[in-house]
């Protein structure tokens, strides 16, 4: 030990010195505080970092809501089919309403041509009861990917961003369409028919309507008619309740197959695939199905593309409300939904997604209202309303979790549930209740008269489940929609903000829902935004860690220096 | 003048933008009646051989490429589409997922969909002033066949093919067709090249 002569002692005391002296108290040992507290004086005041300036991107607004939808926006007669006005930032395409209301067949070559579904799409004929409307409609529905793998490029394709920088991987329903399923050859984002939630269907009571799934899916898939009256089998006898094994062979890819129903009660009903449904139906494939009272020259809007607001209602709704919205709520567990992002085989995929998924593991961190979690609800699922007027939500928790729907400002009349009336049961309340696969049918009255509404102004409605508001853990985010009044509305459909639209480009950040900026960043005279990294205690720890190695080092060296001198 | 042997004069090709549409809008296609899944694949084949008609009357009217100065005679490329044609680990498949033909060559394209849904056959990277986004595309339902008439500009090039419902490209329906006597080959065709970003099995 001769060796070890007072200079390497003097080493070793002065890391340790060092390192005592420098570690951040917050990872001392609680016995070492004491004797650090009684023996060493406290350090000179030293100023905790500063306030980190987020680096964001600016949006702009108006690549939010295109100049071109305010076309869309507008009344319009197509084929002397009056298409209402609506105020969302990115409207349903006008000529694809009209479309789904005449039937492809009926619709002009124009108008026909200007929409992206197919010749075949909503084929409408034959007045069977002679009340001067189609009855007999035959409707075409494709299965699609969305967010899928491409085994030639990063990214994923076709795109559907469900909130900013968010693609879980989706399997959707969609209207049969034409040409491309993305924008254009320079784009991999989806066409506008492309897309999460299944369209509404919307039939009349006693109409014979034949549905087509033509499977261009690389899964079996099947339809569920839940709620509405469909025989159990078509009657050409094959299955028509869209279960494998106990009704039907699920209809495999690049075949087709025809379900039939005549429904003889309205209501609000919802349809799914029934194959594997603990995973396809979260997958993405339900939409909700409507069955309209029928009544004299009643056509009814066949399709409405990504639900939300009804551009063409029934003739008896027309009659009974001044608007109308479809809601679908759903939920996504995106450690089921992006198993297709990892495999271009499908087999791998049906492995990974039906036999290695555990449902009874999960957890869902994204939740939708018609296909997309704040701030694009705001863009398109919006429920605008004008002071003392009656309007018509129909609400489908297609989740696989409860939904406690609250709207602000309001207690809306419950009216329907599962597609029945309630009668003199319905209920006037804030908040409701809807299991999984559950409909309910809201009167949402806007009389300013403190009870079914408390005036004019811009009222959030949401999931009351915390986990409802968030998009993977981040809010505002997940369902979160707005009953919003004209005084409150942008003129491009969004909703004002006290500090203008500004304050609301921080949500169309994809970096706010990756957790990189801090949630108050957009607010003024804020003091929360995230300390610099550069000086904090984390940072200096690995400071001190590092020079004490280094120290330790060059005392190693200095010991075997003078070992092999020896 | 490598085009020049067979040749079309240009008088008799009036213009004629094919502007990406589907072709069924612009030439007269006999309908069949949609099968179900429930049809027979016999049944279905007899009905596709049965809606097979000559349509040269009319390919009277084609735009000719700015860089060619002639047109070679029609080449007729039949391609058949379904899951019966996908190779292992894929859904789709064409029945062939090559195809040769010559810069500056008039085409006349036959789809034929073996499937009860519809498909594509889509060529990229043609000349825009030719064809809207520089795409030619045939779209036809489950059980029909179309037809549709492709002209290329003078570079020897591999042009991209595929059908573009979603996944379907990456399931199998991907393909190229050769103009003159470029190697150029592109990733995952089927049969012919590996994927950039293959599974691991």
């Amino acid at each position: 030990m001769s060796f070890l002569k007072i200079t390497h002692l003097a080493a070793i005391l002065i890391t340790i010195m060092w390192i005592t002296i420098n570690i951040p108290r917050e990872y001392m040992p609680e016995i070492a505080l004491i004797y650090y507290d009684k023996f060493l004086p406290l350090n000179t005041y030293t100023e905790p970092p500063r306030n980190k300036k987020p680096t964001v991107t600016p949006i702009n607004i108006e690549t939010i809501c295109p100049p071109l939808y305010k076309d869309w926006r507008q009344r319009k007669v197509i084929d002397n089919i009056t298409i209402q006005e609506v105020k969302d930032c990115v409207p349903d395409n006008p000529w694809d309403v009209a479309v789904s209301v005449l039937g492809s067949n009926r619709a002009s070559p124009e108008t026909l041509s200007q929409s992206l579904l197919a010749k075949d799409a909503v084929i409408k004929k034959d007045d069977l009861d002679g009340d001067g409307d189609p009855d007999v409609i035959e409707i075409r529905l494709e299965v699609m990917e969305l967010n899928g793998k491409s085994p030639d490029e990063k990214g994923v394709i076709p795109r559907y961003e469900i909130a900013p920088g968010v693609t879980p991987g989706l399997w959707v329903f969609s209207p049969k369409s034409k040409g491309m399923s993305t924008i254009n050859a320079d784009s991999p984002e989806s066409n506008r028919i492309v897309r999460l939630p299944g369209p509404v269907i919307r039939v009349e009571e006693g109409d014979e309507i034949t549905l087509v799934l033509e499977n261009s899916h690389y899964m079996p898939h099947t339809i569920h008619l839940h709620g509405a009256d469909h025989p159990f089998e078509t009657p050409d006898g094959t299955g028509n309740d869209g279960v494998p094994v106990f009704n039907e062979h699920p209809t495999m890819p690049g075949s087709a197959k025809k379900y039939w129903l005549r429904p003889r009660h309205p209501g609000t009903m919802f349809y799914h695939c029934h194959v594997q449904p603990h995973a396809h139906i979260f997958m993405g494939l339900q939409g909700m199905l409507v069955v309209e009272k029928n009544e004299e020259n009643n056509l009814v809007q066949t399709f409405n593309m990504g639900a939300g607001a009804v551009r063409y209602m029934s003739a008896r709704t027309r009659r009974h409300y001044d608007g109308e919205y479809d809601l679908h709520y759903a939920d996504i567990d995106s450690s089921l939904n992006n198993r297709i992002q990892k495999f271009t085989d499908p087999r791998l995929i049906s492995r990974s997604v039906h036999r290695e998924y555990n449902p009874s593991h999960r957890k869902t961190n994204y939740h939708l209202l018609n296909g997309r979690s704040f701030p694009y609800t705001l863009k398109e699922s919006l429920v605008h309303v004008k002071p003392s007027k009656k309007y018509k939500l129909r609400v489908l928790n297609g989740g696989g979790s409860q939904l406690a729907l609250h709207v602000h400002g309001h207690k809306p009349l419950l009216t329907h549930l599962d597609g029945v009336a309630l009668g003199e049961h319905s209920q006037k309340r804030d908040v409701f209740e809807i299991a999984t696969a559950q409909r309910i049918d809201l009167d949402l009255n806007t009389m300013n008269n403190g009870l079914d509404s408390y005036g004019s102004g811009s009222w959030l409605m949401h999931d009351h489940y915390p986990q409802g508001v968030t998009t993977n853990g981040i809010g505002p985010g997940g369902g979160l929609s707005i009953v919003t009044y004209p005084d409150y509305v942008e003129k491009n459909g969004l909703p004002k903000t006290l500090n203008g639209l500004e304050q609301l480009s921080m949500f169309f950040a994809a970096d706010y829902y990756k957790g990189r900026l801090p949630v108050f960043f957009g607010m003024k005279n804020n003091k929360l935004l995230d300390p610099d990294a550069a000086n904090n205690s984390k940072s200096q720890l690995s400071l001190s860690v590092a020079i004490a190695f280094l120290l330790l080092l060059i005392l190693l060296y200095s010991f075997v220096w003078k070992t092999k001198e020896r | 003048m490598r085009c020049a042997r067979k040749t079309i004069p240009f008088f008799s090709l009036f213009f004629f933008l094919q502007l990406g549409i589907p072709i069924q809008d612009v030439i007269a296609e006999k309908r069949m009646e949609h099968p179900d899944s429930h049809r027979s694949l016999a049944k279905h084949k007899k009905a596709i051989r049965r809606s097979q008609h000559d349509h040269s009357d009319h390919y009277s009217k084609i735009k000719k490429p700015m860089d060619c100065d002639s047109l070679s005679e029609i080449h007729n490329i039949e391609i058949r589409v379904g899951i019966n044609y996908a190779k292992n680990g894929l859904t789709y498949g064409y029945d062939k997922h090559l195809w040769r033909t010559e810069p500056c060559s008039v085409n006349r394209i036959t789809l034929i969909n073996e499937d009860n849904i519809r498909h594509q056959w889509m060529v990229h990277g043609l000349p825009r002033y030719l064809y809207h986004h520089g795409m030619f595309t045939l779209e036809v339902n489950g059980g029909q066949q179309i037809s549709g008439v492709l002209t290329l500009p003078s570079d020897e090039t591999t042009y991209f093919v595929h059908c573009d419902m979603s996944q379907h490209t990456e399931k199998g329906l991907k393909g190229q067709l050769v103009a003159g006597e470029t190697r150029k080959t592109l990733p995952s065709i089927p049969g012919i090249s590996s994927q950039r970003y293959p599974d691991i099995y």
